[in-house]
């Protein structure tokens, strides 16, 4: 499924061309106002085209991925990203605060267009690793934009397609990726994805109805989320999820990571790092 | 051969005001039908906020006359949006659908246009609101003032073609 098209329909045609067959590598399209768009790639931001973004630019492309409707993508949005078929934009600006939540942009000065992508063969080693052991409980991890996603995702499909049932809560559609054709990234043959729900209730509905061997999910970031992993602890049933740090010591100053680990949930930590070359990985087994 | 000429005058005549009168009708029909699209859209959109082109195709589908030529252009609209934005869109459909509309009027709908889509649902509401209590105060004060309007276009129209004939014959 060509996610790429898609990060680039979103664009006005003279900015489409202006990027053309480089999108094959992009890993995001970053556009902030006053400044020229660019293209991240290998870690750095690249422009594509002389003219700066106009907060008309930034808006266009926000109504063009919400189906002119940005008050059905509210709830989303007061996350910091709306999902146009699979693809995560990041939205940032002024924002208001209504009940404790963000309620609107007032003005919004940069758009982060993350192109997902289905890269089949990494970490290769790392996944025949767990695999040849027997599945344990792994957390992935990584800074932002590393690739933990992506690792994720083919973790996912080489556990299941090796007859694991993996139960996906995939809260942000961006494992599955599913757009309104029904297209969908390859999460493997054994795979049931629930899209776009909280990961603890996500969990729980997966649990009741679909008798995984493995959960995973992506991005745990707030308490409730490691509740959603509490809660498949002591079920018989393995955990695969991903988190943001960049060492172990970065994962043990987050309560909501330290508690995890504490607890004994995770015994395999794969290390997530993207650097010039390509993605490091490695595989480290974890004692509490 | 003059009798007959006179005849086919004032059958002419007549028949331009029966014309007219007609146009006017519709016109009136016009104001009402875009009213009824625009709550059937404001009842879509009020429910749950849903997207608006899911809306705008849920409210084409129960809608009738010009009112459903006009959302059919609107939805149709929806594959150019990134190029065009939803504004733009709006307006086209307008002057496709309705370019008989007084320009008030299409003032108050590109208005309408402006607003939808935003961040704040409710707002949206109340700007779908106002829209639509213009059009039926336009439909009605359409719809009182044609008896008159056809008295006097009857009348002018044969008087007229009277003239016509006794200057002609």
């Amino acid at each position: 499924m060509d996610k790429e098209a898609l990060a680039l329909s979103l664009l006005p045609a003279h900015w489409r061309e202006a990027v053309g067959l480089r999108i094959r590598e992009a890993e995001e399209i970053r556009l902030r106002t006053g400044r020229r768009p660019s293209l991240l790639l290998r870690g750095e931001e690249l422009p594509f085209s002389r003219d700066g973004v106009t907060e008309t630019d930034l808006l266009r492309i926000l109504e063009k991925a919400t189906g002119a409707s940005l008050h059905a993508a509210q709830s989303s949005l007061s996350e910091g990203f709306v999902n146009f078929r699979g693809i995560r934009i990041g939205v940032c600006g002024m924002a208001a605060m209504a009940e404790g939540k963000t309620s609107v942009f007032r003005h919004v000065s940069s758009l982060a267009v993350r192109i997902p992508r289905e890269c089949r063969g990494i970490c290769r080693e790392q996944i025949d690793a767990l695999l040849r052991e027997g599945f344990q409980n792994t957390l992935v991890v990584g800074p932002p934009g590393a690739g933990k996603t992506t690792a994720l995702r083919e973790m996912i499909r080489r556990l299941s397609d090796n007859g694991y049932r993996v139960g996906v809560a995939d809260e942000r559609n961006e494992l599955a990726s599913l757009d309104e054709a029904g297209q969908a990234f390859d999460l493997g043959r054994c795979t049931d994805a629930l899209i776009g729900l909280p990961k603890e209730r996500a969990t729980l509905m997966l649990l009741r109805g679909m008798n995984p061997l493995i959960i995973a999910m992506d991005e745990i970031t707030r308490e409730e989320d490691a509740g959603a992993i509490a809660q498949i602890c002591g079920c018989g049933v393995g955990i695969l999820a991903s988190a943001h740090a960049g060492c172990k010591e970065d994962l043990r100053k987050r309560p909501a990571y330290r508690q995890l680990l504490d607890r004994g949930f995770f015994s395999r930590l794969l290390f997530v790092r993207a650097e010039k070359a390509g993605r490091e990985y490695r595989l480290e087994v974890f004692d509490s | 051969m003059k009798l007959l000429g006179a005849i086919l005058i004032m059958t002419a005549a007549s028949l331009g005001g029966v014309l007219l009168l007609r146009e006017k009708k519709q016109r009136q029909d016009g104001y009402r039908s875009l009213a009824a699209a625009l709550e059937l859209l404001r009842g879509e959109l009020s429910s749950g906020g849903i997207p608006l082109d899911l809306g705008i195709e849920r409210a084409y589908t129960h809608a009738k006359g010009i009112g459903k030529a006009f959302l059919s252009t609107v939805r149709d609209g929806f594959h150019d949006l990134g190029e065009h934005s939803f504004e733009e869109i709006w307006d086209k459909a307008l002057t496709d659908t309705c370019p008989w509309l007084a320009l008030d009027t299409q003032a108050e709908i590109r208005k309408l246009g402006g607003e939808l889509g935003r961040f704040d649902l409710e707002l949206q509401l109340r700007f779908l609101d106002a829209c639509i209590s213009y059009l039926k105060e336009q439909w009605q004060l359409q719809r009182s003032t044609y008896p008159s309007d056809r008295r006097v276009t009857l009348g002018l129209s044969f008087s007229l073609s009277a003239l016509l004939v006794i200057l002609l014959y």
